[in-house]
Formats: C-alpha cells, sequence, structure tokens
C-alpha cells in the first residue's frame, strides 16, 4: 500500500531524478517490511508506522523540486544568453530600450522615494504641525504670525506639548575673513529640543540663552561651519562677528539638518523682548508645533481656532478677521509637488509600456524564425509550458541586463533631478541608490520582461509541427502573430500621443509664466543685494548718502542704462506689507488696508521697464523737504479706488489718527508679478527713499542694473563701485532678473523638461515601432507583391498600398490617443497656467506632428516594396 | 573545500548517526527519532554540501536477500571534519549520539 503511496508522491518528482528517487524509498521499505516479516511483527501497528514514514516521502518530493529548476533554469539561462549574442543587433537596440524605459522609471522611483515616502529627519515628524494665521481678507491665506498670537496660542493650548517659533534674520559676517551676508534664524530655546535634532558638535541654545540680556551665542549650520571655518572641532567658545556684534559659538548642527529654508547658515536666540512678544500687528514668525501623542490634527485644529477666535474678540483692531490653522510639517515641506510626481510616474510609466511593446513587436517578428528551432524541441519531448519557460527566461535576462543598464543611467540623471526636491527638503531628502531603488529596478524588471515576452512567447510556442518542419520557411506566419504586432503598433502610438499632448501643455505653461515678465526684458537685468546693517547705517541721513552714492558711480559705469534702488526685486521677497488707512475713508473695525510696501529710488521704476499708467514717476524732486508722494499699482489703484483716478488721492501709512503725514499719490505703474509667477497680483505701494525716513524693515537693499552689455561682464566692476562708497559692505545675491526668474520657475521648468524628454523618447520608439512593423510586413509579402507587380501593378499602387496600411495603423492610434488625452489631461488641469488641459491647438498640432513622423516610418519600408524586383521576389519563395 | 558552512543540530546529529554506522535512511530515522520528513532532505542538503555520499548496494548482495538495491550513505573526509566541527560546538552532540550497533557492515563495491 505504502509502495502506491510512494508511487503517487513520485509523480512530482522530476522525470530525470525519479526512477533513482522511487528505488531508494522502495528499497527502504520493502526491506523494512521483509525486516518485519522475519520477525513476525508486520502487524496494523507495524503497518501503519511504514505508511507513516511513506508519508515523509512527500517533503522529499517537494525538496527535490529546486532540482529541477535549478537545472533547468541555469540551461535556459545559459541558452538565452547564447541566443541573444548570436543576434547582437537586435540585442543591443533592445538593451538600449529597456535600459531608457527602466531608466527613466528607476530614476523617478528615486525621486518619490525621497520627497514623498522618506520620513522626515526629525524625531516622530508625524506629530510636528506649523501654525498659521489665515489673513485671507488681505489676500494671505497662509500667513506668517505675530508674536502676540504666537504667545497666547502657546500660553493657551492643550493640544501641543510644545511651541516654538522662528523668525528670519539677515546678519553681516565680518571679522574672520571676506564679509559675507548670512540668512540665519532666531528661534526661541523650544526650538531645537521640539524638532528633536541634537547638534553634531557643543550644544543647542538653553532657555538662559533665549533672554535679550543674555549673552549673544550662535549655532552655525553644518555647511558654514565647513566652508568658512575649516570644519574647525574646536570653534565652540570662539567668537564671530555678526553686524559688528560678538556671537560665541555654541554648536555645530549636523549634515543634511535643515527646517524649511535651505540657505539658513546659522541660528541665534530668538531673545525677544516683551514689547516684541506683545506686537500683534507685525506678522514675521514661522511657528512650529508638537501635537500631544494622543491628539489628533482635527484636534488640534479646533483648539487653535477657537484661540483664535478668543483674540478676534479681544483685539477686534488688530485681529478682528484673523482666522489661524494647523498643517502638518510633511505637507509643508513637500507642497505642491505632489501632483507634478503623480504626473511624472505616469509618464514614465507609459514610456516602458511603449518600449515594451516595440520589443514585443520585435519578439513577434523573430518568432518566425526560430519556428524550426522550436518545433524541433517540441518534437524532442519538450512541453509547450517548458518552452514558454524557456522563452520568458531569455526574455527576463534580457531585461535584466537593460534593467541593470537602466539604474545606471537612472544614477546619471540624480544631478538634473535634483532640482525637483522642494525646497525645503534640498539638504535632508537625498537621490540615490539604494536598496529599495535595487529591488524596485528588478521588479520593474521582470514584470517588463513578462509583459513583452509573454505574448510572443506563447505565440512562438503554438506551432504546428508539420507545418514548421517543412522546408519553406515563411510557414507559421499566423494571424495572429500579424494582428498582435498592429495591436502594439496602435497602443504606441495613442500613448505617445498623451504623452506628447501632456508634455504640449507643459511647455506653454512655462512659455506663459515666462512671458509674463517679458515686458521687463529680465535677461538684461542685473541684481546684487547690499544689505545694511542696522548699527552703521540706522541713520536715514547715512542711508540716503549710501544709496545715493552707490547709484550716482553705477550709473556711471559704461554698458549701464539705468538703475535704481528697491526694497525687494519681485519675487524676491512675498511679502513685507504695510497696513494703510485712507484719506477721508475711515476703516470698519477689523478691516484692514494692506498693501506690499517698498521702498525705491526714482529711477528704479524706468529701469525695471515697469509702464506708468497714470500721473507720473518719482523724480530728485521728490526729496524728505517736499510733500510726500507714492506711487501705487494697478491692482491697488483698481483694489482702494475702483471708480475714479487714484492719482490725486492720499493715504497714510499705519492708522488715520497717527502723527504721519498723509501720502499723496502721484502716479499708477503696471502690475508686476511679485508674489509668485502663479500667484495674483498683490496691491503694491512704492514710496522715495528719501522720504521715508522711519520703517528701516522696508529699506532698499536691492540694486537693480539695465544694462546694455552682458550683465553679469559688470559684476566685477558694480562690486569695486560699491567697495568704492563702503569697503566693508558685502554685495550677495548676483544674479540676473532672467536667473531669479529662472529660480523661481525651476521646478516648472524641470517638470517640463522631463516630461518633454519623456515624449521625445516616446516618439522616437513609436516612430521605431511602426518602421519595424512595415518593415516586417514587406519582407514577409515579398512574393505577393512581386505577383501583383508582375500582373501589372505600377509602383505608385504599390506604395499607396504599404503607406495605407501603416497609416491606418498610425490614425487608429492617433483617434485613440486623442481620447486617451481628453481624458486624462484633466488630471494635469492643477500644473497649467494660461492654457487648458483641452487646449484644442495642441491636439490638433501633436494629432499633425505624429500622423508626420508616422508617415515618414511608413515611407522607408513602403518605398523598399517598390523596389521589389518581381522575378527575384518570386523566385525567392 | 567548500568554506565550512553552518551545520544545524539536526544535520550534525545525522552526520553523528552516521558515524556510528546507521547507513540507511530508515535506520537514521530510526536511531534519531527524526521523521522522514526530515531526515531525507537533510540527508540531501548533506549530499550536495559535500559532507556526505550515497550510493546503492551491490545487486548481487541485494538479489541474495530478495529485495531492490537499497541506497546507503558515508560519511566524505569533509563530513568527518565537519563532525568533528559540530560535536565541539554542540557538546551535547557526543553524550547523546545514539549507541554504535554491531551491524556486519554493507558489502561495497
Amino acid at each position: 500500500m505504502h509502495l502506491w503511496l510512494i508511487r503517487a508522491i513520485g509523480v512530482i518528482v522530476p522525470r530525470r531524478l525519479r526512477p533513482d528517487w522511487r528505488g531508494e524509498w522502495e528499497a527502504e521499505l520493502r526491506s523494512r517490511e521483509a525486516m518485519l516479516e522475519e520477525w513476525n511483527r508486520l502487524d496494523w501497528r507495524t503497518k501503519l508506522d511504514l505508511l507513516r514514514r511513506s508519508l515523509g516521502a512527500f517533503w522529499d518530493a517537494l525538496w527535490m523540486q529546486s532540482y529541477r529548476l535549478e537545472d533547468e533554469m541555469i540551461q535556459d539561462i545559459r541558452y538565452g544568453i547564447r541566443t541573444l549574442a548570436a543576434k547582437p543587433g537586435f540585442t543591443s537596440v533592445a538593451l538600449l530600450t529597456i535600459a531608457l524605459g527602466i531608466g527613466a522609471n528607476t530614476a523617478i522611483f528615486s525621486l518619490v522615494n525621497a520627497v514623498l515616502l522618506s520620513p522626515l529627519p526629525f524625531s516622530e515628524p508625524d506629530r510636528l504641525v506649523m501654525v498659521w494665521e489665515d489673513a485671507s481678507f488681505v489676500g494671505f491665506p497662509r500667513n506668517t504670525p505675530a508674536p502676540a498670537n504666537y504667545s497666547d496660542w502657546k500660553a493657551q493650548n492643550q493640544v501641543f506639548t510644545d511651541m516654538a517659533a522662528t523668525a528670519i534674520q539677515g546678519f553681516n559676517l565680518t571679522g574672520d575673513g571676506e564679509p559675507e551676508k548670512v540668512e540665519a534664524f532666531r528661534v526661541t530655546a523650544s526650538f531645537f529640543p521640539l524638532l528633536g535634532v541634537s547638534p553634531a558638535l557643543g550644544r543647542a541654545f538653553s532657555p538662559e540663552d533665549d533672554r535679550p540680556e543674555a549673552a549673544r551665542t550662535v549655532v552655525l549650520s553644518y555647511g558654514l561651519w565647513q566652508n568658512r571655518y575649516g570644519a574647525d572641532r574646536d570653534i565652540t567658545g570662539k567668537d564671530i562677528l555678526l553686524n559688528g556684534e560678538k556671537h560665541t559659538v555654541i554648536g555645530v548642527m549636523p549634515a543634511g539638518f535643515q527646517f524649511l529654508e535651505s540657505y539658513i547658515k546659522l541660528w541665534v536666540p530668538l531673545a525677544a523682548t516683551s514689547e516684541e512678544m506683545a506686537q500683534r500687528n507685525s506678522h514675521y514668525l514661522r511657528v512650529i508645533a508638537r501635537m500631544k501623542p494622543e491628539i489628533a490634527l482635527p484636534q488640534a485644529q479646533s483648539d487653535i481656532a477657537a484661540i483664535q477666535e478668543r483674540i478676534a474678540r479681544d483685539y477686534p483692531n488688530e485681529a478682528g478677521r484673523l482666522k489661524a490653522f494647523v498643517a502638518p510639517l510633511g505637507e509643508e515641506l513637500v507642497g505642491e509637488t505632489e501632483r507634478p510626481l503623480l504626473v511624472l510616474i505616469v509618464a514614465v510609466g507609459f514610456v516602458l509600456l511603449i518600449a515594451c511593446a516595440n520589443i514585443a513587436s520585435l519578439l513577434l517578428a523573430r518568432a518566425i524564425g526560430r519556428t524550426r528551432e522550436i518545433a524541433v524541441r517540441s518534437a524532442l519531448g519538450a512541453a509547450r509550458g517548458r518552452i514558454i519557460r524557456q522563452l520568458l527566461t531569455e526574455s527576463a535576462v534580457l531585461s535584466i541586463a537593460g534593467g541593470a543598464l537602466g539604474l545606471l543611467l537612472a544614477a546619471q540623471s540624480f544631478a538634473f533631478l535634483r532640482r525637483l526636491i522642494p525646497d525645503g527638503m534640498k539638504l535632508s531628502a537625498n537621490l540615490k541608490i539604494d536598496l529599495e531603488t535595487l529591488l524596485f529596478t528588478l521588479g520593474v524588471s521582470i514584470v517588463t520582461a513578462v509583459v513583452f515576452g509573454l505574448a510572443p512567447a506563447i505565440q512562438a510556442s503554438r506551432v504546428d509541427l508539420n507545418e514548421a518542419l517543412k522546408q519553406s520557411g515563411r510557414a507559421g506566419v499566423s494571424a495572429g502573430n500579424r494582428r498582435l504586432q498592429s495591436a502594439m503598433v496602435v497602443a504606441e502610438m495613442a500613448l505617445a500621443l498623451v504623452l506628447l499632448v501632456s508634455a504640449g501643455l507643459l511647455i506653454q505653461t512655462v512659455m506663459k509664466l515666462h512671458g509674463q515678465y517679458d515686458e521687463m526684458r529680465p535677461e538684461s537685468l542685473l541684481t546684487v543685494r547690499t544689505r545694511l546693517s542696522e548699527n552703521k547705517y540706522g541713520e536715514h541721513a547715512r542711508r540716503a548718502a549710501f544709496y545715493d552714492q552707490a547709484l550716482g558711480r553705477v550709473k556711471s559705469l559704461p554698458g549701464v542704462v539705468s538703475a535704481g534702488y528697491t526694497t525687494s526685486v519681485p519675487l524676491e521677497w512675498k511679502g513685507g506689507t504695510s497696513g494703510f488707512a485712507i484719506e477721508g475713508r475711515p476703516p470698519q473695525p477689523g478691516e484692514i488696508n494692506d498693501a506690499l510696501h517698498r521702498q525705491i529710488s526714482a529711477d528704479y521704476l524706468r529701469a525695471m521697464g515697469i509702464a506708468l499708467k497714470d500721473g507720473r514717476y518719482f523724480e530728485d524732486t521728490d526729496t524728505n523737504q517736499s510733500i510726500p508722494v507714492t506711487i501705487i499699482n494697478e491692482t491697488m489703484a483698481r483694489q482702494f479706488w475702483p471708480n475714479e483716478s487714484a492719482t490725486g488721492k492720499r493715504f497714510k501709512i499705519g492708522r488715520a489718527d497717527s502723527q504721519r503725514p498723509w501720502v499723496m499719490i502721484v502716479g499708477v505703474v503696471a502690475d508686476v508679478k511679485q508674489m509668485g509667477v502663479e500667484v495674483a497680483v498683490k496691491a503694491e505701494m512704492y514710496f522715495p527713499y528719501q522720504q521715508i525716513t522711519t520703517h528701516a524693515w522696508f529699506t532698499p537693499r536691492d540694486l537693480v542694473i539695465r544694462t546694455s552689455v552682458d550683465p553679469m561682464s559688470l559684476v566685477a566692476a558694480v562690486r569695486e563701485e560699491i567697495h568704492a562708497v563702503d569697503p566693508d559692505q558685502p554685495v550677495s545675491n548676483i544674479r540676473t532678473m532672467e536667473e531669479v526668474l529662472g529660480e523661481e520657475m525651476a521646478r516648472q521648468r524641470t517638470g517640463m523638461t522631463l516630461l518633454a524628454t519623456f515624449a521625445g523618447l516616446a516618439l522616437l520608439l513609436a516612430g521605431i515601432g511602426i518602421y519595424g512593423v512595415l518593415s516586417y510586413f514587406v519582407t514577409q509579402h515579398t512574393s505577393e507583391i512581386g505577383v501583383r507587380m508582375a500582373l501589372g501593378a505600377k509602383r505608385g499602387d504599390i506604395l499607396k498600398m504599404i503607406l495605407k496600411k501603416g497609416m491606418s495603423l498610425a490614425l487608429a492610434g492617433v483617434g485613440i490617443g486623442l481620447a486617451g488625452a481628453f481624458a486624462l489631461t484633466r488630471l494635469m488641469a492643477s500644473l497649467l497656467y494660461g492654457v487648458e488641459a483641452f487646449d484644442p491647438l495642441t491636439f490638433a498640432a501633436v494629432a499633425v506632428l505624429l500622423a508626420m513622423i508616422a508617415a515618414v516610418s511608413c515611407y522607408i519600408p513602403a518605398r523598399r516594396a517598390t523596389r521589389i524586383d518581381p522575378m527575384s521576389a518570386l523566385r525567392y519563395e | 573545500m567548500s568554506p565550512k558552512s553552518y551545520i544545524s543540530y539536526t544535520a550534525a546529529v545525522i552526520l553523528q548517526t552516521l558515524a556510528n554506522g546507521y547507513r540507511h535512511g530508515f535506520d537514521i530515522m530510526d536511531a534519531t527519532g527524526l521523521p522522514s520528513g526530515t531526515v531525507y532532505p537533510a540527508l540531501r542538503r548533506l549530499e550536495e554540501a559535500g559532507l556526505v555520499e550515497s550510493r546503492w548496494e551491490k545487486e548481487i548482495v541485494a538479489r541474495r536477500e530478495q529485495r531492490p538495491p537499497r541506497k546507503y550513505y558515508d560519511l566524505t573526509p569533509e563530513g568527518k571534519e565537519a563532525l568533528e566541527e559540530s560535536v565541539r560546538r554542540y557538546r551535547l552532540l557526543a553524550q547523546s549520539a545514539p549507541t554504535p550497533i554491531r551491524k556486519p557492515k554493507p558489502e561495497r563495491g
């Protein structure tokens, strides 16, 4: 009985090993049986025992499977490599195609991994939130909070373990080398402990350091410590000069640490006075908080909202319409990168699919050449499944080799892809080839092999032995093969069209965004920053003298057309507002008139190319002895004086009952997109710097120079002139306006470039695909064409016939692609600007382009067909 | 010589059992008390690792006893080394190894 069991189990043992295996087991069982019989112990108990033992044969048989796979797998791999090496042309084309497809996917995966999937380098980062003011009523839905509001939230909340606040502060770093302008964060003592990050060297701030009367301390960033202080390990305890004041270095943060901005080089204590903390009108803090373990976001949200309501009630003038909300830190950093990344993921997926379709087509074509080989194997006893497995292994070898190559290509792209990392993660997010990336690449390679290899493998193994073993080599061209190939071409065309349409839309978006600044001619504008330190230039007279002298010298340089000073060039400072009161218009309680506050020199607007719409520009006659004047932008005029001319009207900064003078509007200028390339223009008011003696916060720091030569060629000269006025004045942020714009649009531009690259790749692959299929068709039907020509068909007819075949496939693909694009582009609507997701012009242009490329691809094989000599074609059989 | 790979306790027991003279699969099962589902895969693994080799009984011997020829296993020199190593590691092994039986050695060809 147990012998039958062995025979049954033996079925799963690989055939080659079966006889030995059965022999071993049966021998053991028989000898045991015989022995028991000899000793007269063969009863039901011992028989059961024998049965039990034979059941164990099952596990042994399972173990034997590994031999089967191993042996045959290695055989298959060897065979596959040999086959691929025999056809170097096909193999190299296929390898390259796969490498590009998989490489692109790996690159984008690394990006997604670094930005979306990796946790932030803080302790328990999903507990961290930022708290913002909601000042939508003046166009700032996400507003930096005022200190007094922060204090109230901190004191009254019940949902946070702790809160911290930061404020940006610029410093002139002098004394131990080149004067350097650095951006710093002033932070509360709770800041570093809240994030859970400890300094790499030294210590962070203690509550004692965070008092206005404490000795001045500073924590350095890793980058600054390396670059300026040569990674000096004894840096702690040393003093550095910030704005002329001694600060003691107490610590250095670890490499790759950043919070929000990547250009912050130092941290100093906030050390706010009680007056500063009671300020409810100046909004400049960034507030971060850690939620208690048992608290969820909605609870934190309602708690803060409730506190803010109380504040609004208690201080209706300052905060009557102000709200507050809580946002997870992760959201803040990743921001709007999610949607573009999704688009890229889909795009590379498409590219890979097209590559797979191409290779599948190629394999289908090659399958014909292998019909005999497969028929022979089949005749020798190979099961169909085995043949399919062998063909798939071949595909897998190709695919994994291509994947490895693709991995290398992906690594090369990292430098470029880094531009897509949101600024808030620039230092901490890393694009690298790690285990996850490797696993991803391997997985994609295997899936790719199945996708492009399965259909051809199944087709190839479906062989009619009789037909195949005959001499005629053309047998076995099944209709199925042809249908599959046609389907591939149509699919490729459709996918390529969708990609091309998307790329086209993005290209137009970037052009429209950039086009908003065309009037400014940003490529001939040089911008430099000369931030004046409060210590040296505390007095207005000194400041004004500096500007006057600097402007005078710079304007006299050859190659300079005009120059001007401003608080900040557009896009650099997306804020900086002052409230104001309009003459004769008492404000409603809680209503705040708010506009961007910019102090400029007389020629600034002209130098920038900002057109005058009404009234006049500033003149040299607008000094601090003449009446206070202002120029506003169109948006401000429309917003506050909608039905009348704003010129001649008056308002004053701050409240109507303050002692400040009324300023008169003398001109209205064109809008400039200052808040962001895609953000609506905000009301903006310009004041001549000679006339504003207070408000040092807004004192000009950016110098713009309109040049008639290459702007960067004047940098050295400009520096010299500035230093002639003040040799210790740092000159920083030297860029053309074009570069400022470029940085602002870096993300959009990079995304556009990537998508355009993928679309171009797709177009190329699709073109090759259709060429290949048609070329193959011509080869297969050479005799038929020869017959037609012999029967009187002209070359023109043949050409038309082939072209018709090819173009009908192409146009079918274009049609499906248009439908697909129609459905899919709405998903990227949020990425577009100035162009609709269903822009008919783009759709039409792309369809025509694709059809033209297809026509070219079809033409070459078609012409080849016309060159067929009927006589030799008929003989070719 | 293949690198010394980790010998599990089960494998070590089986090596010891072979050294003690039990050569056939079922005998090893009896001696160690391990089920066939454990012993046979372990024997195969040991054979792959080169620590054990298998041979078939001579036909003559089998025919004499009127049964099919059985497979028997033997330690290779590497296997003997591995066993010494294992005895050092699994100190209990030397003590818990089954007592060798006085069985006539199977005739080898």
